[in-house]
């Protein structure tokens, strides 16, 4: 009998440093930051559950203009600033080909709060939840809002800010906006990125 | 040495010892692993648990960690209304421009021979709050050590004489303050570090020379910090 204990505890430890290992390696990958998608590269196609828990890809989100995808959070006062200036980017130029699809990375931010937010906000564009912020890893986005914004063929020509106050009556430059009519006009976007202040993203790792 | 088999309370049965065993081992081994292998997982929990604040409306907590309570005789603010009859006035903290940012920057530089630490926050934010204890027990260790100390709050310029002197006076924060007054923050963010998005909080030590040699964005690590103080204040 106590042979068999020794041995069976001897399996557990086995066990317990196997499995560990195993961890050990995803963390690491997902500490191990690659650089971020950069201006003119092409975003890769990848999959988020909504807060209903459906899943939808990049691919089936794109917009036939392009696409916008901004971090957003629902406890962030500056991503709460912008709650009515993203609804209405969404409404004012979904009919001109663009989607915009929010994305909420925040590990403290379940998907209940996330539906429940938008709901209670009027924010009726796409909303996926990041769970274990790897789109937000492999965009290298940092806080909320934070905005990209992708051409026809997926490519990033735009990421940053919305524009450069959070109060709306003090807005005086709206580099997004300007990157979504340039777009449209068949020009290059003459300011690829702009920074403002945000919250960061809390992150799962 | 021989032990009765356990009865399983819903259905009457015998659970064979040598079939229990090795399930059970092996979910004690898969959790020990686990647990192993997730670190100070721990830490950020309790931390990321804790309630967050309504939007944009920093409410003043009972108790915190490291705080020093409001001295006896004044009047300890519970409410967020300064105007509030009864209210103990809060002394206004200063407004900085972006020329003013870039001047205190400039602190760290030659001919100045004080290191400069740099932390930017504001009340609405949760994490930034939560390093504040920290940051106040720093600035109280290094202060006569040879480091220049600056905390520069990005609230809306109307809380220079609200929500943000409320804070660190409940705090007992000593530390140069100021709250930035700008209509585009952008110039700031890339003055202070290019390599910065503008997340917050953020913090960063410059040396003697105005190089940056710590930078952390989110809620600081003390013991890292630290660290990184106790060599630049060791330079020479």
């Amino acid at each position: 009998m106590n042979r068999l204990h020794a041995s069976g505890l001897t399996l557990v430890l086995a066990l317990a440093f196997a499995s560990g290992a195993l961890f050990v390696p995803a963390r690491a990958g997902a500490a191990d930051t690659t650089a971020p998608v950069a201006i003119g590269a092409t975003v890769e196609d990848f999959t988020l559950p909504d807060a209903d828990g459906r899943a939808h890809t990049l691919a089936s989100l794109k917009g036939k203009a392009g696409t916008v995808l901004i971090f957003i959070a629902t406890r962030c006062p500056v991503s709460n600033a912008y709650n009515e200036r993203m609804e209405k980017l969404y409404q004012d130029y979904k009919a001109r080909g663009f989607n915009v699809v929010g994305i909420n990375a925040n590990v403290s931010e379940p998907a209940t709060e996330v539906k429940e937010h938008a709901a209670a906000k009027g924010l009726t564009f796409t909303i996926l939840k990041d769970n274990g912020n790897r789109v937000a890893d492999r965009l290298g986005a940092e806080r909320t809002p934070e905005a990209y914004v992708l051409d026809a063929a997926g490519r990033l020509v735009y990421h940053g800010r919305i524009d450069n106050a959070q109060n709306a009556t003090n807005v005086t430059a709206s580099e997004l906006r300007d990157a979504l009519d340039a777009l449209l006009a068949g020009k290059p976007v003459a300011k690829t990125e702009a920074k403002a202040f945000g919250c960061s993203i809390k992150r799962a790792s | 040495m021989s032990r009765k088999p356990r009865r399983l309370a819903a259905t009457g049965r015998r659970r064979k010892p040598a079939a229990v065993w090795p399930r059970r081992a092996l979910a004690f081994a898969l959790a020990l692993g686990a647990v192993w292998a997730s670190g100070d997982a721990r830490v950020r929990t309790s931390a990321s648990a804790r309630a967050a604040a309504p939007d944009g409306v920093y409410q003043p907590k009972r108790k915190a960690r490291g705080v020093r309570r409001v001295p006896r005789g004044r009047k300890a603010r519970t409410g967020t209304d300064a105007t509030a009859p009864g209210a103990t006035a809060v002394a206004p903290v200063p407004l900085l421009d972006a020329e003013g940012v870039k001047r205190l920057l400039a602190r760290g530089a030659p001919p100045n021979d004080r290191p400069l630490l740099v932390n930017f926050w504001a009340t609405w934010c949760e994490p930034c709050r939560e390093e504040f204890p920290d940051l106040i027990k720093i600035n109280r260790d290094y202060d006569a050590r040879g480091l220049e100390f600056a905390a520069i709050s990005v609230d809306d310029p109307a809380e220079a004489n609200r929500g943000v002197p409320r804070f660190l006076r409940e705090l007992g924060a000593t530390m140069p303050a100021y709250v930035l007054n700008v209509t585009d923050s952008e110039p700031v963010i890339n003055a202070v570090d290019p390599t910065w998005g503008g997340e917050l909080p953020a913090t960063f030590l410059f040396d003697r020379q105005g190089r940056v040699v710590y930078q952390h964005k989110g809620r600081v690590k003390p013991a890292a910090l630290r660290a990184a103080i106790d060599k630049v204040t060791s330079d020479k």
